[in-house]
């Protein structure tokens, strides 16, 4: 893991203390979940991409995992990610194995984090 | 500030449910309404039937059609109402901001998209939407300015840009309409009695005119002239002219019993080749020019009160459809001698 990068840093994102600064109106959890929810499968189509070595599926999955990451302030996901779908666009995929399985630590990291904060599985 | 009364509809594109969920949130906090799609191509499905759309944050990449060409295709199609376009994406270079912005996107934003920045993004948006919407708006004041004085396939073709309009016209059929004594009427009736029942007569003339789907070219003094196969081509045009022609004579005769002084109106009619087009550079006139024209006035001239006077060319396309009477042969001003017939 990054040290630089935090796990889950929602202050990033300005739209969740602009419009429910107090988390009163329950956005950011809503949104969260919604995204922890999702992510093993996303992380799943991004390892299904790089069993196959297919560079340009491994770039879509790689993308979307920095988007989503991103609209959530998974900053250390964001990272990984971003690295992937950078290396997969540069058609250099010899890290790509060690930098899946950061990935995959780090989402689940972030998965516990999101969980730990706004509830467990039974909220999704 | 924009002064619309309703807040507009926005377009949130992205195939990332989290990412449509957050700015959802976030336009909804703005009092905009949004709609939602996961791909180009359900987006263009929206704006097709959603006309209130015309602001859309469209995410880059897209499964199929891609946000910078879902953004050039709105610029290309979309006509009928200016739709802002931002990217709002999680490339963040500035080769990839001009790349979007070349695409026809209109603004950038990076993701996650800061509120404020998000907002006064929106702002500049709206300012270009009021722009627009006013600019239509007087484009459309000016149409119908243009169609009221020229025909609406001259004015068309003026709007794409064509400034000069010079036709040659194979056949039509010219008419002139002229009010029997109306210089000495003018002596004897109240000015503004005078010019009462010369509208009313003019607008009833306009009206069977359009009904009839003919084409007034202008009225000169207390005459009319009409046209029929211009500027767009009619295969009946003798026949419609003359039908025009016991239309406003019937009514003229209506009319007249309940106006100041009784009144009938003189009619020639000549079919032909004519030039056709616009003059005027600061006021437009469409307007027909030839011996087809001259010798519908000249016929005119010499028809009696109430009568309608047709040249040769346009008696055989009538044929036998209209009952006409040989009235000999006249030799206009300016013409060889000319058979002449009388309708009815």
């Amino acid at each position: 893991m990054n040290p630089t990068e935090p796990v889950l840093d929602i202050s990033s994102v300005s739209v969740f203390a602009a419009i429910d600064p107090d988390g009163s109106r329950g956005i950011a959890r809503k949104v969260l979940l919604k995204f922890a929810e999702g992510l093993p499968d996303r992380v799943q189509a991004l390892v299904e991409a790089a069993d196959r070595r297919d560079p340009i599926a491994i770039q879509v999955a790689g993308h979307g995992l920095v988007s989503g990451a991103l609209s959530v302030g998974a900053r250390a996901l964001h990272v990984r990610a971003a690295a992937i779908e950078r290396a997969a666009t540069d058609g250099n995929l010899t890290e790509l194995v060690e930098q899946l399985a950061e990935l995959q630590h780090c989402a689940a990291e972030t998965r516990k984090a999101i969980i730990a904060r706004f509830g467990g599985a039974g909220d999704f | 500030m924009i002064s619309e009364t309703r807040p507009h509809t926005v377009l949130v594109v992205d195939d990332d449910e989290v990412a449509r969920m957050l700015l959802e949130q976030a336009l909804d906090s703005m009092g905009y309404r949004t709609v939602l799609a996961g791909s180009a191509e359900s987006a263009w499905d929206l704006l097709q039937c959603n006309h209130d759309i015309c602001f859309a944050c469209i995410d880059w990449m897209l499964p199929g059609m891609s946000g910078p060409e879902l953004c050039g295709r709105i610029k290309q199609e979309i006509r009928d109402r200016y739709v802002h376009t931002v990217m709002v994406t999680s490339k963040a270079a500035r080769e990839d901001l001009i790349a979007a912005i070349e695409s026809g996107a209109d603004d950038f934003l990076s993701k996650p998209p800061d509120m404020g920045e998000l907002l006064c993004r929106i702002h500049a948006g709206e300012r270009v939407i009021q722009y627009d919407k006013s600019l239509r708006a007087e484009s459309e004041k000016t149409d119908r300015l243009l169609e009221s004085i020229l025909p609406a396939s001259i004015a068309q073709r003026m709007k794409k840009g064509e400034m000069r309009i010079a036709d040659h016209i194979d056949e039509c059929s010219v008419m002139f309409v002229d009010i029997c004594g109306f210089t000495a009427t003018c002596m004897r009736v109240e000015a503004e009695e005078l010019i009462a029942e010369l509208e009313r007569l003019f607008n009833f003339f306009d009206d069977r005119i359009q009904r009839r789907g003919v084409e007034k070219i202008k009225s000169i003094g207390d005459a009319y002239l009409i046209a029929a196969g211009v500027p767009e081509p009619d295969p009946e045009h003798a026949v419609h002219l003359v039908e025009t022609a016991l239309d406003l004579n019937r009514g003229v005769r209506e009319l007249g019993e309940a106006f100041s002084q009784p009144i009938r109106v003189r009619t020639g009619i000549a079919s032909g080749p004519v030039v056709a087009g616009v003059i005027g550079r600061k006021r437009f006139i469409y307007d027909v020019w030839g011996p087809t024209v001259n010798l519908a006035n000249r016929l005119e001239s010499m028809a009696p009160e109430g009568g309608i006077l047709v040249d040769a060319r346009h008696r055989e396309l009538l044929g036998d459809r209209f009952p006409l009477r040989a009235r000999g042969t006249v030799t206009p001003k300016g013409f060889r001698p000319q058979a002449v017939w009388e309708l009815g």
